[in-house]
């Protein structure tokens, strides 16, 4: 079978120190892995390598089979990324925005992205400009970008960051269906151990750049049994780890 | 085909059409565009006598620098569209940043090309041609290569310092805010000593060595083989003071500090730089003393204008956002005290003006 997603001995520099080293991880069937890891552990550089927004200096990548460790251009086409909402043009519209970040020009309207753009909430502030949205705002937009052309990997950065507990808890279900109905590869990176182990069919904890533990799903839906102990252990592997 | 140029220019667009959006802006702007249309027209006839008059060499000159000029502008957007962009799939394909670069060149080369070309003469006029392209291409390629060696020295640098776990601290003792924060300031330029009056007081003892070498150099080298020596250090010199910390002016103004004062803090560097240089020349006896002090104060100055530029785009956009926001200030108020230096000192006031007005209003507001 060949892999959604392979990553080989990664290493990924950022302005000359090695903030990713060694990581490897496969991707073989669709569902939602979630990245946790202390501030500094090298999620968003991994993240941002991933969806060719960094140059990769050790280690290889395959997206279906093919090698693309080189070709950052592949990457960012293939794999659906949510730019920080602060990078987020002012000047502009979320519409605008849309417009511009999807191949489609109506690629907001298609149906299915509906129940996300639901989720999100979009519609009521789709024609004022970015400058005068709440940070939480520009998140919603940021994240429904990255799914416009309706890619077979996602990447999210922290996507719960801003968002009030509604409109978060909206979002995760709206995509967990988005995974299940279109048969995605979702990965966000997150700081939420409850997430983790409520939405995410795998997980990974990350330390000093390097994958300090893996968590299947039985491993997971048994840590949302008992969230405080899970919660417990993952703080203690997280210290252990430092 | 032309997406990333669409991109900027819509962007662009927007942002102009939402500096003008009162009606006494837009009043502003139709009562200022014609004033400003005369003089330019009058100061571009003037510009384009001026380099027709250059030699070959001298326009040669002037185009590698434009090259060099637009092109690390044009570098460093591109690099920011491909890494933090909602273009970025676009930024980072062959096509599209080639067109890209196309689109930033065009309009820079055709007008400079059509002022520096020979517009008459002998068979020679497509070999005179040839050596302006490239001239800019030369100048186009050297900002790509300094890109380049900047990052690659950037990188080395953060590995050295990563591989000794180097950390500078700065000792932040001042009783007031202002004062820890111009110490901050001054440290983060790079070049500070101790404190502000130990780094004026190195920066003027800099300037008088300047103005001794000059003496020493000046009877030795032929000229301006001196002249050039001592510009050369006196501007790096200043550069060092210009040095800023980018997110710096950014957070300051998230606590209501407003750019001009931490911009000033290397002022009193820059000036005792500049006396150093006057009274140095004045105690040597050079001849031409008297010029050298006027060169310095109009160094000073244009080292205040540069330094609260930098420190008001820190202040209201993101690094790269701003940098390339500096460069076209620079670049269009170059061109207009080129072209007609009123429509400069108006174009800097207006300019300022703006700049202080987003400042003012992004006070306490998380940008």
């Amino acid at each position: 079978m060949t892999l959604a997603l392979a990553i080989e001995e990664l290493t990924v520099d950022r302005d000359g120190v090695p903030v990713v080293a060694g990581f490897s991880h496969a991707v073989d069937r669709p569902g939602w892995l979630g990245i946790v890891g202390a501030n500094g552990s090298g999620k968003t550089t991994l993240l941002r390598a991933l969806a060719g927004r960094l140059p990769v200096r050790l280690g290889r990548i395959f997206l279906g089979g093919a090698d693309v460790t080189h070709d950052r251009s592949a990457r960012a086409e293939r794999i659906g990324f949510a730019v920080e909402s602060g990078m987020l043009p002012a000047e502009l519209t979320p519409r605008e925005i849309f417009a511009i970040s999807a191949r489609s020009r109506d690629a907001v309207d298609q149906p299915a992205v509906a129940p996300l753009r639901a989720a999100l909430d979009v519609d009521r502030f789709l024609d004022r400009k970015c400058a005068i949205l709440s940070a939480g705002m520009r998140q919603r937009i940021a994240l429904l970008a990255a799914f416009l052309d309706l890619p077979g990997i996602v990447i999210l950065d922290e996507p719960f960051n801003w968002l009030d507990p509604l409109t978060a808890y909206d979002v995760k279900n709206a995509l967990r269906g988005l995974v299940a109905e279109r048969q995605m590869v979702l990965i966000t990176a997150l700081h939420d151990v409850t997430t983790l182990t409520a939405y995410c069919d795998s997980g990974i904890l990350m330390a000093g750049g390097r994958i300090a533990l893996r968590l299947d799903e039985g491993e997971l839906r048994a840590g949302l049994a008992d969230s405080a102990a899970f919660e417990a252990f993952i703080v203690g592997r997280l210290r252990s780890s430092r | 085909m032309g997406g990333l140029f669409a991109y900027d220019l819509l962007i662009g667009w927007k942002g102009a059409r939402a500096a003008f959006s009162r009606k006494r802006d837009l009043l502003l702007l139709l009562l200022a565009v014609p004033i400003f249309a005369l003089v330019a027209a009058q100061g571009a006839a003037n510009a384009v006598a001026v380099v027709r008059d250059l030699d070959l060499p001298a326009r040669m000159l002037l185009l590698a620098v434009a090259g060099f000029v637009v092109n690390l502008a044009a570098e460093r957007r591109i690099a920011h569209l491909a890494a933090e962009s909602i273009v970025a799939r676009l930024a980072l394909r062959g096509g599209p940043r080639l067109v890209h670069r196309l689109f930033w060149n065009l309009l820079p080369f055709a007008a400079l090309f059509s002022l520096a070309a020979p517009a008459s003469g002998s068979q020679a006029i497509a070999l005179r041609a040839a050596a302006l392209a490239l001239a800019y291409a030369v100048g186009a390629g050297a900002a790509a290569l300094a890109r380049r060696a900047r990052l690659h020295l950037a990188r080395r640098s953060n590995r050295r310092r990563a591989a000794s776990g180097e950390a500078r601290s700065i000792a932040l003792t001042g009783r007031d805010r202002a004062k820890r924060i111009a110490a901050l300031v001054a440290a983060r330029t790079g070049v500070a000593g101790p404190s502000v009056a130990a780094s004026a007081l190195a920066f003027g003892i800099v300037g008088a060595c300047i103005a001794l070498a000059y003496r020493i150099t000046a009877g030795t080298l032929p000229r301006p083989g001196a002249e050039l020596l001592a510009a050369a250090a006196a501007a790096f010199a200043f550069g060092l003071l210009l040095r800023q910390h980018p997110p710096l002016p950014r957070y300051l103004l998230y606590l209501g500090i407003g750019p001009v004062g931490p911009a000033l803090v290397p002022a009193a560097s820059a000036c005792s730089l500049a006396a150093g240089l006057a009274v140095g020349a004045a105690a040597l006896g050079l001849p031409d003393a008297l010029a050298l002090a006027a060169l310095a104060a109009a160094a000073v100055l244009l080292f205040l204008v540069l330094a609260l530029l930098r420190a008001y785009h820190y202040a209201i956009r993101p690094r790269q956002a701003a940098e390339l926001a500096m460069q076209i200030d620079a670049v269009a108020i170059l061109l207009a005290g080129f072209v007609t230096p009123p429509a400069a000192l108006l174009l800097l006031a207006g300019r300022f003006v703006m700049l202080h007005r987003r400042a003012r209003s992004l006070r306490f507001a998380a940008t």
